[in-house]
């Protein structure tokens, strides 16, 4: 997204060589030469928002809060105070925060496109498509070429469903400017929506060729790589219509999964005849929740195998697909233990394993740092917990009986683990 | 309509770059839509055809458009002597009455000082390890200046200057300066401060008076660093006046205003990704080298300078800690030093007792000390993987491979 632009501050060298070099990314540079403006004029809102961008694009994202309100604090009328401050808070990922700034700048100037891309991508990250739509189509009446708009309102209508409207949108966008690396991405995620994967392939690679650092069309093309594994496709599919959909829907969907699944229950008990065909459908369901959460790590390990991928892929990733194959491979091993033996903590051993998949990727699903060290710490917890039940259940005279105990402790944790992770996603660790 | 032409030849030299004939074409009509730096650009590769006046006079439009009277005098001239077709009655209006171009350069004696001043006694021999680097640039820059003739047998062209990029704080400074060292010339640096002023300033007689006084204190290597600020990508640079900065920079570079012979312009920086492409075409910074983290003779070396002076226990090995001390830059080895330091110093406070940097000292900064590099390393993978197939990146590639670097 393009960062919405500050007016010219206090006439000083110092402000405009900033405003120089953090416009060629020299962030720390610029942030001594803003430093030095406001030496000159300690009032500058202006600079002092700036000051705060400075700080958040070298990490320190706190400290860049709260120099950004400081900026507010001098003068509450400036308009890129506050498109900074939210700003700093979208990267924070505190997106009601950021809505709220933002509101606050469309209060101050509500004429301006750039900000109503800005405001548009705050609803994308809440995943509000209409709204974000609306407030594309009203910054378009005002500058019909503005970036952040036409990006936003991309993003919106493919992740809504109109992938085909999107294109058409992107098509025009890039006759224009066919280095637009976020442009040729969204065109990547309209064809992987549309099941269209060499195209999708294609349009990442050229996305990436244009801004290597473009995360969203890296990710794109891992999907696209991965598409070419049996059902992974319609995973990736499945997967990218439930992140489109918002927070709540999403509940709602667990909660619906969960009562759909009772009354199957139910409906068997009563109606013998239709056993075969509801325990089919309920296996085969649980089947494909469960890849949903390991097909992306797995899919990563077969990535490993190839060239290209191999490169591609990130030390968290590969870590990750080394302790999620790890934990599947456990798991298939104590299956064939149980069906060669058939004793229980052998079964126990394959429930276990299988599940230890879901802590371990609820751990790389959070940002490094804090985050990821916390699910990291719960994700132990569950191991030690998980093989104590195995142990358990093992037929020994030192922990016979507490294997039942240890199970349940593990079932309530896991499902705690997956409340804690759905929270610890949203948050960005400090710099 | 002019500007509809404009495209159509510019699709079709893309599709035939080598057609002078559609350069001209291309060049005579952004000329006519007054784009005189696009203009410039275009016109590059004539300057060693017949048409090499149209470039001169694509130079002298642009120089006269950005209010350098004098360049654009001398390069019109040149232009009109080349091929009198090229006479431009409006141009020469305009220039009327333009005082001539200054004789450059000072008087002998003075002559002879400011040469003294800027020639540098730092040479190879003062850098530990880095061999392979070293010979790159030997390979690239001093031989061909030494031994010109051997080039011209086997009809390598000589010339061009050479971009040093890097993870900061591993001694690409440094490095320009030996390689000026070596072939004994004049080094000026141009540090991005004095770049940043010069986008204040009165950019383009800055820069032009740079080139100026390089070549008249031959052989001379004129060093920028943070290239990048100078010369980023024009796309990205919002203001008029930092795209014709660059503009003049690539006039400076290619020599339009005067021969450069004898003179090495050497760049660095940390993002060579967004140093402009235009600025790594023939003849202007075509040469590329990667400058890794200090090898382990480089960083032994970083380290007896930086515990020079210090009290430091016998049993202290400076190639143990070396060792250990893979991808760190000079400035984080220094600030190793500085850590250790601080520990005996703050237990020398505590009891009153002085004693020696130990070894535990150094084994201690080191669990607390971590290379800075690696972030720069982990960004320019993504370079590597989707962004070289010009094979700019080649080098870092075998870097980051050898170094198992994710």
């Amino acid at each position: 997204m393009r960062e919405v632009e500050g007016d010219l501050g206090g006439e000083s060298s110092a402000f405009r060589r900033g405003q120089m070099l953090y416009q060629a990314q020299h962030y720390k540079e610029a942030q001594h030469q803003f430093a030095e403006h406001m030496k000159e004029f300690p009032d500058d809102a202006i600079c002092m928002a700036y000051l705060g961008l400075c700080l958040a694009r070298q990490g320190r994202k706190k400290a860049a809060t709260e120099v950004a309100q400081q900026a507010i604090k001098l003068d509450p009328e400036c308009v890129f105070a506050h498109t900074s401050l939210a700003t700093i808070y979208r990267m924070r990922r505190m997106v009601a925060e950021a809505r709220t700034s933002v509101r606050e700048a469309l209060r101050l100037d509500p004429g301006r496109s750039d900000i109503l891309g800005l405001s548009a991508f705050i609803s994308c990250d809440q995943k509000k498509w209409a709204e974000a739509l609306d407030l594309t189509a009203q910054g378009l009446t005002f500058d019909p070429r503005d970036e952040n708009c036409l990006h936003a309102r991309c993003w919106a209508l493919i992740n809504s469903g109109k992938a085909e409207e999107a294109r058409g949108l992107l098509t025009e966008m890039l006759a224009d400017s066919p280095e637009d690396s976020d442009a040729i991405s969204f065109l990547g995620y309209a064809a992987l929506r549309q099941g269209k994967r060499e195209e999708a392939l294609e349009a990442f690679t050229q996305a990436l060729r244009a801004d290597p650092e473009n995360e969203l069309a890296r990710d794109g093309f891992l999907d696209a790589l991965r598409m070419r594994y049996p059902f992974y496709g319609l995973i990736v599919r499945y997967l990218l219509w439930l992140s489109s959909l918002p927070n709540n829907i999403r509940w709602m969907l667990v909660v619906a999964e969960h009562f759909t699944e009772k009354f199957l229950r139910e409906l068997a008990k009563r109606h013998p005849g239709l056993r075969p065909l509801i325990s089919g459908l309920l296996f085969v369901w649980s089947i494909f929740s469960y890849l949903s959460f390991v097909a992306r790590p797995v899919g990563n390990s077969l990535l490993r195998l190839s060239k290209y991928g191999r490169k591609i892929l990130r030390a968290d990733e590969v870590m990750e697909s080394n302790l999620v194959s790890g934990s599947i491979f456990l798991g298939l091993a104590s299956w064939g233990l149980y069906h060669y033996e058939g004793r229980v903590w052998e079964l126990v051993g394959c429930i276990i394993y299988f599940t230890l998949v879901i802590p371990v990727t609820n751990m790389y699903s959070c940002s490094a740092g804090w985050p990821r060290k916390l699910m990291g710490g719960f994700a132990l917890t569950l191991f030690t917990l998980g093989n104590l039940a195995i142990w358990g259940f093992y037929d020994s005279p030192l922990t016979g009986g507490s294997g039942a105990d240890c199970i349940r402790l593990y079932g309530l944790l896991l499902m705690a683990n997956q409340i804690v992770a759905s929270q610890l996603e949203k948050v960005q660790a400090e710099g | 309509m002019s500007d509809d032409l404009i495209s159509l030849l510019l699709s079709t030299l893309e599709e035939k770059p080598d057609n002078d004939r559609v350069r001209v074409q291309v060049v005579t009509q952004l000329l006519k839509a007054r784009r005189y730096a696009e203009a410039v650009e275009h016109a590059t590769p004539l300057r060693v055809t017949e048409h090499k006046g149209l470039a001169k006079l694509a130079g002298a439009h642009l120089a006269n458009s950005q209010g350098e009277l004098e360049t654009a005098r001398v390069l019109y001239k040149e232009a009109i002597t080349s091929d009198r077709k090229l006479i431009d009655e409006q141009l020469e209006t305009e220039l009327e009455g333009v005082a001539k171009v200054p004789v450059s350069g000072l008087e002998d004696d003075k002559r002879e000082e400011h040469e003294n001043e800027n020639r540098l006694r730092v040479t190879f021999a003062e850098i530990g390890g880095m061999e392979a680097l070293k010979e790159k640039i030997r390979l690239n820059i001093l031989y061909p200046l030494q031994k010109p003739e051997i080039y011209a047998a086997y009809g390598k062209k000589i010339g061009g200057g050479l971009l040093l990029y890097g993870p900061p704080g591993c001694g690409k400074t440094h490095l320009a300066r030996a390689t000026a060292g070596e072939i004994g010339a004049n080094f000026y640096l141009l540090s991005l401060n004095e770049v940043l002023s010069m986008w204040i300033g009165e950019s383009e007689k800055q820069l032009s008076n740079l080139f100026k006084t390089a070549r008249d204190h031959a052989p001379s290597v004129i060093f920028i660093d943070e290239v990048d600020a100078l010369g980023g990508k024009r796309s990205d640079m919002h203001s008029h006046h930092s795209r014709s900065m660059v503009s003049q920079f690539l006039i400076e570079m290619d020599g339009m205003v005067a021969d450069n012979q004898k003179v090495m312009v050497l760049g660095a920086t940390n993002m060579p990704w967004n140093v402009d492409s235009a600025l790594r075409r023939p003849g202007r910074f075509d040469k590329v080298l990667f400058v890794p983290p200090p090898d382990k003779p480089a960083r032994e070396q970083i380290l007896s300078i930086h515990t020079k002076g210090r009290k430091i226990d016998s049993s202290v090995r400076l190639a143990d800690i070396a060792a250990k001390t893979d991808h760190f830059s000079g400035a984080d080895l220094a600030h190793l030093v500085e850590l250790a330091t601080e520990r005996a110093l703050s237990e020398a406070l505590k009891s009153g007792n002085l004693r020696d940097i130990t070894n535990h000292d150094f084994q201690a900064a080191l669990k607390e000390s971590k290379p800075s590099t690696m972030e720069w390393l982990r960004r320019a993978k993504n370079y590597v993987n989707f962004a070289n197939q010009d094979g700019m990146y080649d080098d870092l590639d075998q870097y980051l491979e050898k170094a198992r670097i994710r």
